[in-house]
C-alpha cells in the first residue's frame, strides 16, 4: 500500500467511521458486534480500494460493502433482527440515559419491528445519512423503490406508535 | 391531493430530497390547505422522531473516538498479516501435497516390489525346443545348425561387492 493511498484511506475512515458504526449498530444492537462489523467492512473496502470505478460517491460505494457485510453477518449468525434480545435493548437504554426518553425507546422498538426491506432503507437514511440516490446504489434498487420503502416504513412506525399509545 | 401523495412529499421535503422550487410550491400548497398540512406535519413529525431515535441510539452509545482508531491500526496490521498468512498457507499446502505424492509414489513402488513374489521367470527356449518345431525343413535345419554352432554367451555378473549391490542383496533378503 502506497503512502498516498494510506493517507487517503485514513481520511476516508475518519469521515465515515461513525456513520458505518451507527449503521452496523442498527443491525445488531450492540457496540461490540457493530465494531466487528465495521472493521470487517473497512477491511473489505481496503482490499477493494483500487476497484472503485469512480461512479457515484465513495461513501455510497462503502455502504454497498457495508450492506453486504451486514447480510453476511446475518447469514453467519442466523440471527433475525426481530429476535433481538430485549435485555440488550434495556442495557443500552440505561447506558444512554443522557438523552434517552421513553419516546426514543418506543420509536426504536417500532423501527426494529419493521421488515428487512424497510429497515434497511431507514438505517441507510437515518444512521448512515445517505441520500435516496446513494441508498438506491447501495441496495441496487431504483430511487422510486427507496422512496416508497421509506414511506411505508415511516407509516408503519406511526402505526406501531399508535398501537403502543393505545395499549398504555 | 391524496393523503398518500401528501405524505410522500412531506417525507421527501423533510429528507431534503425535493428541489428548491418543489419545496416552495409544496409549502405554498400546504399553507392553503390546512387539513393536508396536518397530514404532512404528522408525517414530518414521525420522520423527525425516527431520526432522533436512531441518532440517540447510535450516537450516545458511541464508546469514544479512541476505539475505532485503535482498530484502524489493527486493521492495517491485520491486512499485512493476512497476506503473510496466505503465503504461509500456500507453502504449507504445497509441502503437504509434496509429502503425500512422495509417500504415494514410494508405496506404489513397494507394491511393485512385493508383487515380485508372484513373479515367475520367462521360460527360455533352448535349441532342442526349436528342433521339435523346425527340424525337417530346409531353412529350419540351416537355422538349427547355425544356432548349435554358436557358443553360449553367459552374462557376466555385475556384483562387485559395492554398497549398492549389498543394499540390493539386503532388500532381496527382506522380501
Amino acid at each position: 500500500m502506497t503512502g498516498a493511498v494510506r493517507t487517503e484511506f485514513e481520511q476516508f475512515w475518519t469521515e465515515t467511521v461513525s456513520k458505518v458504526r451507527a449503521y452496523m449498530f442498527c443491525a445488531c444492537a450492540n457496540w461490540a458486534d457493530a465494531d466487528d462489523l465495521s472493521q470487517e467492512c473497512y477491511l473489505r473496502a481496503l482490499r477493494g480500494w483500487g476497484q472503485f470505478d469512480g461512479k457515484g460517491s465513495r461513501k455510497a460505494w462503502l455502504f454497498v460493502i457495508a450492506h453486504r457485510t451486514r447480510i453476511d453477518w446475518f447469514r453467519q449468525k442466523k440471527r433475525k433482527k426481530a429476535a433481538v434480545n430485549l435485555e440488550n435493548i434495556n442495557e443500552l437504554s440505561i447506558s444512554n440515559i443522557g438523552s434517552y426518553t421513553e419516546q426514543t425507546e418506543n420509536v426504536w422498538v417500532a423501527i426494529r419491528s419493521l421488515d428487512d426491506e424497510q429497515n434497511e432503507v431507514i438505517h441507510l437514511r437515518f444512521a448512515a445519512g445517505l441520500s435516496y440516490a446513494e441508498i438506491a446504489k447501495a441496495l441496487g434498487i431504483p430511487v422510486g423503490t427507496v422512496r416508497s420503502r421509506l414511506h411505508r416504513g415511516l407509516k408503519a412506525v406511526r402505526e406501531k406508535l399508535k398501537e403502543q399509545k393505545n395499549e398504555t | 391531493m391524496k393523503r398518500e401523495r401528501i405524505e410522500r412529499l412531506a417525507i421527501d421535503c423533510a429528507a431534503g430530497e425535493l428541489n428548491e422550487d418543489g419545496e416552495v410550491l409544496f409549502r405554498m400548497y400546504l399553507a392553503e390547505h390546512p387539513e393536508e398540512n396536518q397530514w404532512a406535519e404528522d408525517m414530518m413529525r414521525i420522520y423527525e422522531q425516527t431520526e432522533a431515535a436512531i441518532d440517540a441510539k447510535t450516537t450516545d452509545g458511541y464508546a469514544g473516538d479512541k476505539a475505532p482508531f485503535v482498530k484502524k491500526r489493527n486493521l492495517l496490521l491485520q491486512l499485512k498479516w493476512q497476506r503473510f498468512g496466505h503465503w504461509a498457507a500456500a507453502v504449507i499446502f504445497a509441502t503437504f501435497i509434496g509429502f503425500t505424492v512422495g509417500r504415494w509414489n514410494i508405496n506404489s513402488k513397494m507394491d511393485r516390489i512385493v508383487s515380485m513374489d508372484n513373479w515367475s521367470p520367462k521360460q527360455v527356449r533352448t535349441v532342442s525346443d526349436l528342433k521339435e518345431k523346425y527340424a525337417g525343413t530346409f531353412w529350419g535345419d540351416k537355422m538349427l545348425a547355425l544356432l548349435e554352432s554358436r557358443p553360449v554367451q553367459r552374462s557376466k555378473s555385475n556384483f562387485d561387492g559395492g554398497f549398492w549391490d549389498k543394499y540390493k542383496q539386503y532388500k532381496g533378503e527382506q522380501l
